[in-house]
């Protein structure tokens, strides 16, 4: 008998009152249970002092500058009066997995009776919500380490500490990093968070199709020119079917689209934001140059085809399986190759220079401690301690990305000499710039990143795809 | 008025009125009370609350880390003019249109062919209700990789009567109704069930009765099998298109609202203005949109269809 009609049966008004007091009781134990424990450990958020405005990051990095053992953080500085362990949330995972449980083993050593509570999250969108969530609540997590990009976010709506006076307390001071790296966690002239590590892009070839292309593997593309000529070469098809790429253009609206387009923009003089921060740059004639070359890889040399090793992934993504002869790629391909594709014969080079030279984005890893934290104290000591040199070093050898601080980058040779991590070191030394920092920076990149696929697809032409995605970027820009 | 339906009703009534008199049935209730309770405060705490709080959101400029801002219907009015939100609509009512029919005419045939007496009909019934129990996340990456264009097994399939298939999650036309298709195959076995059981529930006189009089197999299909699943087809009917208004994880996995926004639906709408976006005012107005559209889908189903459901 299926949906058969019922009659219900009234509630008294006396069984009503008796649940209603059961329900408001069954309400105070809940309540009761999730009564706050902690007290707030004392931290003196003082005046900052004040740097450049972090809406409009140009500065180049000036890695030799100044390694001076003074700029080292004391992480034992600050007296600890919080909890003795340390709750940590971080989206150090994957190729940074054993990096970060090596920190927090040394962290423990060094700090006997100190624990670190670690929650992991793969996905840097999950660590936010849940983030969000937890400060909305105000219950968050003691240290956080997420991409650089949520920082401003965080920091504009005032949920984050501000570093600057306990970098004072420990006698950190700023030049102990690469001023574009420390850039990604500042926000209006104050620090937020410090770098556990950062990314540069760089050129990934493989070099057995360089070869049977009749290329030297030993002088990758050096030019957008070269790298459009090598990649015909090296384009395969079979009875009109593509069965190796000469070189893959993303197609999904994601990060690596949006990474490829944003190291071209910069590679042919162009900017994501204006000098003052306010306004979208990136539809400009730089910014159409790249676009339409990423395009014409597609459409015009046809280097690739539409769907081609699209949302393949592990040992079947078209690079690890010897189909794709290069593409412009970031430190944890590195990882990925040695788990998935260890035989793979490939090399990394300096990304091809474009119409204004070479030129790549830097993007950091951040540790920040949100406002609602109940162990400020240790939560700092913990920083300061993943921020001294030896274990800037000790991270980024683990997990193969770059340290962030001079000191750290050349004290071992593993930045200057590791064949797979060198050409990102001399990136950043060279021509980086960092990524765009703005609190709307998220919301313009979901939107961008639809129009450069649809530029990328032909379903848009490039100039009305820019401008769309600077119109909306502009709008969210004045809400800031 | 059915014989049972009479009697059950004139139980209840007799129910009613001996509570009010009898001790032992009011301390039942109050009993059965006690033991609803609980469930009962998790749903008004996590379930009632927030529903009611988004509407209130709904109004309101809230960007999570900041307190909402009342607005009034500003939302509303950005939305109205939001070309994706209309889009999303549009991809919306899409999925619904190409999902419903089809799940509900798999699940048709699918219940019919495994009502009868088969060797291994267990087996078969497992293997079409084991997607349902499939995490989605699961089955939207087996087709990413089906959907593949180099080494998928659909364009192999394909090419094996010579059809070139497309990049079917990279094409602004076939990625919806890849999408479809595979939510189609994700839920068929859950309608199959809901028919399976109703099929079951037709008493077999009628076909021995239609049987006698000279009906064919197609004639009992129309006249005694479909009429007698009308409940059950009106049921999942409205259960499919609540769902497919509500569609969110194969999109998440498999397309991200692309290629160019030709699968972004409201939910994956509300989900990247809420929590990418951060704009949770804006996402509780598409969240109401959203209500609102399966408050009127429903109405009308059920007037439309639900006015002369018999129970048998």
């Amino acid at each position: 008998m299926l949906l058969e009609p019922r009659t219900s049966p009234q509630i008294s008004r006396r069984s009503l009152l008796a649940g209603t007091a059961v329900a408001l009781a069954s309400v105070a134990v809940v309540a009761c249970g999730s009564a706050s424990p902690a007290p707030v450990a004392t931290t003196a958020p003082a005046a900052a002092p004040t740097k450049g405005a972090g809406a409009a990051p140009t500065a180049a990095p000036t890695v030799a500058a100044k390694p001076t053992t003074a700029a080292q953080p004391t992480a034992a500085a600050s007296t600890s009066t919080g909890s003795l362990t340390i709750s940590f949330w971080s989206s150090l995972m994957g190729s940074k997995e054993a990096a970060r449980a090596g920190l927090a083993k040394d962290f423990e050593a060094a700090n006997p009776g100190m624990k670190i509570q670690h929650e992991g999250f793969f996905d840097i969108m999950q660590n936010n919500e849940k983030l969000l969530t937890a400060m909305v609540a105000g219950n968050p997590p003691d240290v956080v380490s997420n991409h650089y990009y949520f920082v401003s976010n965080y920091a504009n709506a005032n949920a984050l500490v501000p570093l600057d006076p306990l970098m004072a307390q420990s006698k950190m001071a700023d030049d102990l990093f690469v001023p574009s790296i420390l850039q990604l966690g500042q926000w209006k002239g104050k620090t937020y968070a410090l770098p556990i590590y950062a990314d540069t892009m760089a050129y990934f070839y493989n070099v057995d199709l360089y070869t049977k292309a009749g290329l030297d593997p030993e002088k990758p593309a050096a030019t957008w020119n070269d790298m459009i000529a090598d990649a015909k070469k090296m384009t395969v098809r079979q009875g009109g079917k593509l069965v190796q790429e000469g070189m893959s253009v993303p197609q999904d609206a994601s990060e690596d689209l949006s990474n490829m387009f944003y190291a071209m923009l910069l590679a042919g003089g162009g900017s994501f934001l204006s000098g003052d921060g306010k306004t979208a740059a990136f539809n400009d004639a730089s910014g159409q140059q790249a676009l339409q070359t990423m395009v014409d890889l597609v459409h015009t040399d046809k280097v690739t085809d539409i769907g081609f090793g699209q949302g393949l992934s592990g040992a079947a993504t078209p690079f690890y399986d010897n189909k794709t002869g290069s593409r412009y790629d970031i430190p944890p391909t590195i990882f990925n190759i040695s788990k998935y594709a260890p035989k793979l014969n490939y090399a990394i080079s300096p990304l091809p220079a474009g119409p204004k030279g070479q030129a790549t984005p830097v993007l950091a890893f951040e540790m920040f401690i949100p406002k609602g934290s109940k162990n400020q104290d240790n939560a700092w000591k913990f920083i300061a301690f993943a921020m001294t040199p030896p274990e800037q070093v000790k991270f980024n050898k683990t997990s193969n990305h770059l340290a962030c601080e001079p000191e750290a980058l050349q004290s071992d040779p593993f930045f200057t000499t590791n064949k797979y991590v060198k050409p990102f070191y001399e990136s950043l030394i060279g021509f980086s710039k960092p990524f765009p920092i703005t609190p709307a920076y998220a919301d313009v990149l979901a939107t961008l990143q639809q129009q450069l696929q649809a530029a990328v697809l032909a379903k848009s032409d490039v100039k009305t795809a820019l401008d769309t995605a600077a119109s909306y970027a502009n709008d969210q820009l004045s809400k800031v | 008025m059915p014989a049972a339906e009479a009697s059950l009703t004139s139980e209840g009534a007799v129910a009613r009125k001996g509570s009010r008199r009898h001790p032992v049935l009011a301390d039942q209730r109050r009993t059965g009370l006690l033991f609803v309770t609980p469930a009962l405060v998790l749903f008004v705490v996590f379930s009632v609350v927030p529903v009611v709080y988004a509407f209130y959101l709904a109004f309101t400029d809230y960007r999570v880390l900041t307190p909402p801002r009342w607005i009034g219907l500003e939302n509303f009015v950005a939305m109205a003019h939001d070309p994706v939100f209309w889009v999303a609509m549009r991809n919306t009512t899409y999925y619904a249109i190409g999902y419903v029919p089809g799940a509900m005419v798999l699940g048709l045939i699918a219940a019919v062919l495994l009502n009868g007496r088969i060797r291994g009909v267990t087996a078969y019934r497992t293997a079409f209700y084991i997607p349902v129990v499939t995490s989605i996340i699961v089955a939207s990456i087996i087709w990413l990789w089906i959907y593949n264009p180099q080494v998928g097994l659909l364009n192999w399939a394909l090419s094996l009567i010579g059809v070139q298939g497309p990049a079917w999650l990279y094409s602004t036309t076939w990625a919806m109704p890849a999408v479809i298709i595979m939510s189609v195959w994700k839920n068929l076995g859950y309608v199959m069930i809901i028919y399976l059981a109703a099929l079951q529930g037709i008493p077999a006189h009628l076909y021995e009765a239609a049987s006698v009089d000279g009906a064919s197999g197609k004639d009992s299909f129309f006249k005694i099998t479909l009429p007698l699943l009308k409940p059950a087809t009106f049921f999942i009917f409205v259960i499919s298109c609540i769902s497919s208004f509500q569609v969110f994880g194969a999109v998440y996995v498999m397309t991200k609202g692309g290629p160019v926004n030709s699968t972004t639906t409201l939910v994956y709408e509300i989900y990247i203005i809420s929590f990418q976006a951060l704009k949770m005012g804006y996402g509780a107005a598409e969240s109401v949109a959203l209500f609102a559209a399966i408050f009127i889908l429903s109405m009308v189903n059920f007037r439309l269809l639900g006015q002369d459901t018999e129970y048998i």
